[in-house]
């Protein structure tokens, strides 16, 4: 007898997600003096190092646990323990971050009890600290392994609990090193002390070397993070991230000062959010400097206002990336027609649309858990101006014949990934200039007339 | 010129605003008085040219009724046009101007507008800027000098020149010109621009 043929595909046709043992691994590269060790085979390392290393264009060790098929029916146990002697004796690195891969996570190695064996079985003193993130990619993207591991290493070092600091934490997200070098400025411009975790932004955007580095330059020192339990308040970014589990949340709970859960501060409206909070926490006036670049931006706006008007624009990439992105283009009056992630919260949708509350009179459409397939297929119908994501929509861009403006991670077919600027005003600023010139280059170019002048 | 020196005949005609270029395309028509079939199918050019196009529009005014525009361009003849394709999309004109008009042109001009219109002649920025302010203008359509005045103030402009890339002209540029003043008086960035200091404080 014929089983009824459904439509339905379970398959995920070129993914809008990453793994989320690169997440996990990115995180911990924000850690100073830190290496990633992945538990699981080699390839899993092996395309997370190729990944990250496309993007940041430096060197990046994540260390494996080597499982082979033995390891797959016996248990990974005495491959971790090699893994850590192996790490310790060759990088002497001041933290290790474990994050699981999908075949440990389903043999069900139990990587906590490893660990706590491990530690029992060494000298405390000569055992750097080690947080384990569990990150099976079959659940979740690279953003939950990001900031689960970031949850993991709070729980593990976040234990001083001393008082009477007017230091903040702020806990960035996933963002580029050009972004965090920018909100530790504003932060420092404020006079405020603060220990920002993840900090990759010299570790994945360093100088040249004299001789080779077992572990690059800059992250978060370890007795910072020690140290964050003293904090007055944290800044969590991530309108998403707001409503789940978090290390912003852990902290809170644990030490009883508030945790500010704000939205990744993309264009006007989100970043002056960002400078209220900090005003409100440090009783400090905004530095002159940045009143000075809002006030720019805003002139800017306003040049470039009738070019961006009503312009269709596809964007997709991690949830709160795309909703961050979704509140500026608002502001400047792009529409954005497709809004998509490979993320699978729950939460995208709900949170689109109370940014945009006229969505379905504008037409929008929301997608969550979507492949590349599936957003080229609804993009199609749309006639996009423009797309807004990373370099993998790229083959989507070509076949529709529409521009693409290249943000966030990864971005492998240019230079300068780690370089873009998304937050604040002077983020705004980069994205608004980019996006208007994209705009008018096509126009100039689809004109016959080879004007020059706008 | 050609009229007097060759007795070629001449008509002066406009062809901003839907209904100048209609009356353009009817006086031609009716310049061939003894082939009346030319009429019939300008008529029917017409009919069909405002179907296209005016769904679009009327959307537009609903959006636009009540703005108001401050217009200065160089020469009077265009402002008349204008002032009648501003107000096919709802909006009024509380400012009206031009570089080079003569005495008659004011004299049509003050027909045109509405009571309360200010009419500049060869004005400078900074009378142009008290006007514009003091009427609170929502558009100002001029040249590409008058822009940044505009934009400071935080107000919407429509560029009217010679260095155009997308027409105004003709039925579509009556569209054309509509998405136009559409785009910069509904733009949101007007929501982030500070309020406009007048005469009676801040707005």
């Amino acid at each position: 007898m014929l089983s009824e043929i459904t439509e339905e595909y379970v398959v995920s046709r070129n993914a809008c997600k990453l793994c989320t043992p690169l997440g996990a691994s990115l995180a911990f590269k924000g850690i100073q003096g830190s290496i990633p060790l992945l538990h699981g085979s080699q390839g899993c390392s092996t395309y997370i190092r190729r990944y990250l290393i496309s993007h940041f264009k430096e060197p990046v060790d994540v260390a494996c646990s080597n499982f082979g098929e033995q390891t797959a029916i016996f248990g990974g146990g005495a491959n971790l323990k090699v893994a850590l002697d192996n790490i310790r004796r060759q990088y002497k690195p001041e933290f290790i971050g474990v994050a699981t891969t999908c075949l440990s996570e389903t043999i069900g190695d139990d990587v906590p009890g490893f660990i706590r064996n491990y530690l029992a079985m060494n000298n405390p003193d000569e055992v750097p600290p080690i947080a384990h993130v569990p990150t099976p990619s079959y659940r979740g993207t690279h953003i939950d392994g990001f900031h689960g591991a970031v949850k993991a290493v709070v729980d593990v070092l976040a234990v001083n609990r001393d008082r009477g600091t007017d230091q903040i934490n702020i806990l960035p997200g996933m963002l580029s090193p050009a972004d965090l070098r920018y909100l530790k400025g504003v932060l420092t411009d404020f006079g405020v002390p603060f220990v920002m975790l993840p900090d990759y932004s010299q570790t994945l955007d360093g100088a040249p070397w004299t001789e080779y580095h077992r572990i690059p330059a800059g992250g978060t020192p370890v007795t910072d993070i020690a140290r964050m339990g003293e904090s007055t308040a944290t800044l969590e970014l991530g309108r998403i991230l707001a409503r789940q589990d978090s290390a912003g949340k852990l902290l809170s709970q644990r030490h009883g000062r508030p945790c500010h859960s704000l939205g990744l501060p993309i264009g006007v409206n989100e970043s002056d959010t960002l400078f209220q909070a900090i005003e409100l926490i440090t009783g400090k006036p905004t530095p002159e400097k940045y009143a000075a670049e809002r006030d720019r931006l805003i002139d800017a706006y306003v040049d470039g206002h009738k070019y961006v008007m009503d312009a269709r624009v596809v964007v997709y990439g991690e949830e709160d990336l795309v909703v961050g992105l979704v509140s500026f283009l608002s502001e400047i009056g792009i529409i954005p027609v497709l809004c998509a992630s490979g993320g699978k919260s729950g939460l995208f949708t709900e949170t689109i649309k109370g940014l945009v509350p006229d969505y379905s009179e504008k037409g929008i459409q929301i997608m969550e858990g979507a492949d590349f397939t599936a957003i080229e297929e609804a993009a199609q119908d749309l006639n996009p101006d423009l797309i807004i994501g990373h370099s993998k929509g790229y083959a989507m861009a070509r076949r529709l014949n529409v521009p693409l403006v290249r943000v966030g991670f990864p971005i492998h077919d240019r230079v300068g990934g780690q370089r873009i600027l998304h937050v604040g005003y002077g983020g705004a600023q980069q994205l608004f200039d980019r996006i208007v010139n994209t705009i008018l280059e096509k126009r100039q170019e689809a004109s016959a007339v080879g004007y020059s002048y706008m | 010129m050609m009229e007097e020196k060759y007795g070629f005949p001449f008509i002066r005609v406009s062809y901003f605003g839907i209904e100048d270029v209609s009356q353009a395309l009817y006086d031609v028509a009716g310049h061939f008085a003894d082939a009346p079939e030319i009429m019939a199918r300008t008529k029917e050019l017409v009919r069909r040219e405002i179907t296209q196009v005016q769904p679009r529009l009327a959307a537009i005014k609903k959006a636009l009724q009540g703005k108001k525009a401050a217009i200065y361009v160089g020469g009077a003849f265009k402002a008349f046009s204008l002032i009648k394709a501003l107000r096919h999309i709802g909006m009024s004109v509380v400012l009206a101007g031009s570089q080079t008009g003569t005495q008659e042109d004011y004299e049509v001009l003050r027909d045109m507008c509405d009571d309360g219109c200010v009419i500049v002649d060869d004005a400078n920025p900074l009378e142009l800027s008290k006007y514009v302010i003091e009427k609170k203008a929502d558009l100002v359509i001029g040249g590409v000098k008058e822009r940044p005045i505009a934009y400071k103030l935080g107000i919407g402009f429509c560029d009217h020149n010679h260095e155009r890339k997308i027409p105004l002209a003709g039925y579509v540029g009556m569209l054309n010109f509509a998405q136009e003043v559409y785009g910069t008086v509904m733009s949101p960035v007007w929501k982030l621009t500070p309020p406009k200091v007048t005469s009676s404080g801040r707005e």
